[in-house]
């Protein structure tokens, strides 16, 4: 992938302030005021069991009964109602690009899935909007019985296996968006993991949003089986429109024991996304879950990957990087409810924030009354790039066992003038130094990451700061 | 307050109470109420009547006592008591727990030291809930020290009675080159709600020293504001924490730095034994226009109780990245195993430990202390 595919893909350029929306033809619009009819019909449309149109349905009553979050930033212009719930794509559910419409492939092709496809991924799933158009599972996944498919698809197909897992570790309850996503769910990935299989390579799920107005409320789900192994990823991107979208997606993640999951976000959404994320975990007896969540386009964005260790000797990882670029939010964090016996957690959290960017991390760990022998670990660290960038830390640490243990600390601070003055010797011009220290810093995220996806990845920070006259 | 301000005031805050929550804290659902409000709920607002100051040589264990309905102070050169007699700095729009605050306002003091009173004696101020009634008995205090003035101020907020709830607001105002030392001791009745507010300014070049120890209340909810409000300022913050039985404790420091090379460093260090639950929340904010700030956070706390709890929420907002350093740490642990050991082969027992520790507590407190202020610490050191 070249330089100037990737600015195709980013909304900055010089003089460059929106590009058009994907010419996506639609086949259904569902859109305007909420109502009960039209879950049922998004329902209808979507040949679903009675039991989900009842979970919807009752969804749908909590959003309205629930109030609005109080402490929610930048989202002023949200407005629900104004919003498109439910767009059906006219396009076909394809397993190869090349049979997909040419302004998709060429799509496709700038952000290098087909690519990353053919080298590195055992499966890849594309939604655009609120429909997978894209499924495509490798031979390695069918002979070792490891489901993949769009989350719609695995309701038909594999209906008490979803059911048995849906909504069981993230609740409509939790918040009034959890209910609306749960009145709302379209799309999204399934991936079942059958006992003591590993699966060698990541598989892939990609969103788009096509057009401005939107909504999209794609939920996934990951289950690994006893000592399982998986690793998913996850890509998000749209183009910059002339106003704003909603992202309002859920994953859910159940780790069995001794079981593996990794779960990567690549975050690209364009600069008028508002983007809420809602991740969970459930790790039984010496399970594993590494949530790797690295953040760097939408407008505003809330982000707290999650983990649930309920089982003795489980174990979780979180490392969040983010960027803020720009006057935009970007509020992050981690929770891990340690609730069983010698369970472990470990949070890093990274930060930047540049040209009047916030950045925040909101976190808690909770060790509960039985929770003997857990600790937990956790690391903030902000970089605050100029004068008009902002960064806050709010964690929220609990300890109700007497024999646990919270290590927490956390750093603000700029760019030292000794690294500067370093790397200025050794020939960079100052802004290249400065991209350089930037690098570094998300490392952690990078070195975890294929090396195909750690390069484009690598490339797209390069360019936000090339417009600060940086490498690119 | 003059007598008609006071009552004002008290009316004004007493149409507030039913209108504005005990907290406007907006955060995500993570946030929990750690302070109990509820406990606070079975007391009644009692308006009082004017201060009652009383210039008298019979002030026992103190300079200044405020206590019950009256005010006692010694007649020392330097020192002015009078009301106060300008609006408050700590306002009783804050919060719920404000508002009740001004409503049942008893006494309204303003003592100033003057120059007069510089390098002396350590200045010790009590203030005391002695009522007998089930009322909120409330103080508000404003300690001005003047330009250049160096004060040691031991400032204890302890109970007298057992009924009331108590409830303080002290404002203390630290001007230009002035330096004080505080300690502060909180040790009040432990069967009765307690809320106590303590907001320090510190102006232009000035030096404050803060060491504070807490003992548990039945739900003792103590904030402590911290604002660095001009240049040059260093602020050391040392505060030690101890709840046993079922006592309920949540610390609210609130860090404010703004000018520039202002230099600030909090450490708290907190045993949580048997069922008590010790909350400890610091914050660090930087300001936009701060320049070149030093903020250091850190909090250690010991849980060590069969169902005791430990909470700590470090916070730090940083509005501008012209500073030299922002950071925080804290540790929630038990006794290690290792020291459990080593201290059963010298034949000592949990228990023992437990006490060591809240000896060391009081050794980190009193390491920063001149000899003046120590025999302070020492009496309640004996009780626990």
């Amino acid at each position: 992938m070249t330089k100037d595919d990737l600015v195709g893909i980013m909304e900055y350029k010089p003089g460059w302030e929106i590009i058009s929306e994907l010419p996506t033809p639609k086949e259904i619009i569902i859109e305007g005021e909420l109502t009960e009819g039209m879950i049922r019909e998004i329902s209808k449309i979507k040949k679903e069991p009675q039991w989900m149109l009842r979970l919807r349905l009752k969804a749908f009553e909590l959003w309205k009964k629930l109030p609005m979050p109080n402490w929610l930033l930048g989202i002023d212009e949200l407005n629900i109602e104004g919003l498109a719930h439910y767009i059906k794509p006219a396009i076909e559910k394809k397993d190869e690009f090349e049979k997909l419409p040419k302004f998709l492939y060429e799509f496709y092709k700038s952000l290098g899935l087909p690519e990353s496809e053919a080298k590195v991924l055992s499966g890849l799933s594309g939604m655009l909007d609120s429909e997978a158009i894209f499924v495509k599972v490798k031979e390695w996944l069918r002979k070792n019985r490891v489901i993949f498919t769009d989350s719609d698809t695995a309701l038909k197909q594999y209906p008490e296996l979803f059911k048995n897992y849906f909504a069981r570790v993230y609740p409509m309850a939790d918040h009034k968006f959890a209910a609306l996503h749960y009145s709302l769910w379209s799309g999204g990935a399934f991936v079942y993991v059958p006992p003591k299989i590993k699966v060698p390579q990541p598989v892939e799920a990609f969103f788009i949003i096509s057009s401005a107005l939107e909504s999209q409320y794609e939920h996934t789900m990951v289950i690994a089986d006893e000592g399982a192994f998986i690793h998913f990823i996850e890509g998000c991107a749209a183009p910059m429109f002339p106003n704003y979208s909603f992202h309002n997606g859920a994953v859910e993640v159940y780790v069995h024991k001794k079981a593996h999951v990794k779960f990567t976000t690549i975050q690209n959404w364009s600069k008028n996304i508002i983007n809420f994320n809602n991740k969970r975990a459930i790790v039984a007896e010496e399970g594993y879950v590494e949530w790797l969540e690295g953040g760097i386009g939408a407008k505003v964005s809330y982000v707290y990957p999650s983990a649930i260790l309920r089982g003795r000797k489980a174990k979780a990882s979180i490392l969040s990087v983010s960027l803020s670029n720009g006057p935009y939010i970007k509020d992050n964090g981690a929770k891990v409810y340690h609730i069983a016996p010698e369970t472990s957690s470990r949070v890093i959290s990274k930060s930047i924030s540049a040209n009047g960017g916030t950045s925040i991390y909101r976190g808690l760990i909770y060790i509960a009354k039985g929770a003997e022998n857990a600790t937990s670990q956790v690391q903030c660290d902000s970089l605050l790039l100029d004068e008009s960038s902002r960064a806050a830390t709010i964690p929220h640490n609990q300890v109700l066992e007497e024999n646990a243990e919270i290590v927490h600390e956390a750093t603000a601070g700029r760019v030292s003038d000794d690294v500067l003055f370093y790397l200025k010797s050794r020939g960079l011009s100052e802004d290249e130094a400065m991209s350089l220290v930037v690098l570094g810093f998300m490392h952690d995220l990078m070195k975890e990451l294929p090396f195909e996806m750690a390069n484009i990845l690598n490339t797209v920070i390069q360019l936000e700061f090339s417009k600060m006259g940086g490498v690119g | 307050m003059k007598n008609n301000r006071l009552n004002t005031l008290r009316a004004y805050a007493y149409t507030l109470i039913k209108k504005i929550p005990y907290q406007r804290i907006k955060d995500s659902p993570t946030l929990k109420y750690y302070t109990n409000w509820k406990s606070y709920e079975n007391y009644k607002i009692v308006r009082g009547e004017a201060p009652s100051i009383e210039v008298t040589d019979k002030v026992k264990h103190a300079d200044i006592v405020i206590s019950g309905k009256k005010v006692s102070v010694k007649k020392i050169r330097g020192i002015i008591v009078g009301s106060i007699d300008s609006e408050p700095l700590i306002l009783p729009n804050e919060s719920k727990i404000h508002a009740i605050h001004f409503a049942s306002l008893l006494n309204a003091v303003e003592i100033v030291i003057t120059e007069e009173y510089s390098n002396t004696m350590p200045l010790k101020i009590i203030i005391e809930n002695a009522i007998n009634d089930d009322i909120f008995e409330s103080n508000h205090i404003r300690i001005v020290v003047e330009k250049k003035v160096n004060l040691d101020l031991i400032l204890i907020e302890r109970s007298a009675g057992r009924q009331s709830s108590y409830n303080s607001g002290i404002e203390l105002l630290v001007k230009e080159k002035a330096s004080v030392r505080i300690l502060h001791i909180s040790r009040l009745y432990p069967k009765t709600p307690a809320f106590s507010h303590l907001r320090i300014f510190a102006y232009n070049n000035s030096k404050v020293e803060i060491s504070s120890i807490i003992q548990g209340g039945l739900m003792e909810r103590n904030q402590f504001d911290l604002i660095l409000k001009e240049n040059n300022i260093n602020a050391n913050f040392v505060l030690a924490v101890i709840g046993k039985d079922k006592e309920i404790i949540d610390v609210v420091v609130d860090n404010n730095v703004h000018g520039a090379n202002n230099h600030l460093n909090f450490r708290a260090i907190a045993l949580a034994k048997d069922q008590s639950q010790i909350s400890i929340r610091p914050t660090g904010r930087i300001g936009s226009k701060s320049v070149n700030a030093y903020v250091d956070i850190s909090a250690h706390m010991y849980n060590i109780g069969s169902s005791s709890k430990a909470i700590a929420v470090p916070i730090l907002e940083i509005n501008t990245n012209k500073i030299q350093t922002a950071k925080h740490a804290i540790t929630i642990t038990n006794i290690s195993d290792d020291t459990l050991f080593y201290i059963s082969t010298r034949g000592l027992s949990k228990s023992d430990i437990e006490y060591l520790l809240s000896q060391e507590l009081y050794e980190e407190i009193i390491n920063n202390l001149p000899e003046g202020m120590k025999n302070a610490i020492n009496i309640i050191r004996q009780s626990f």
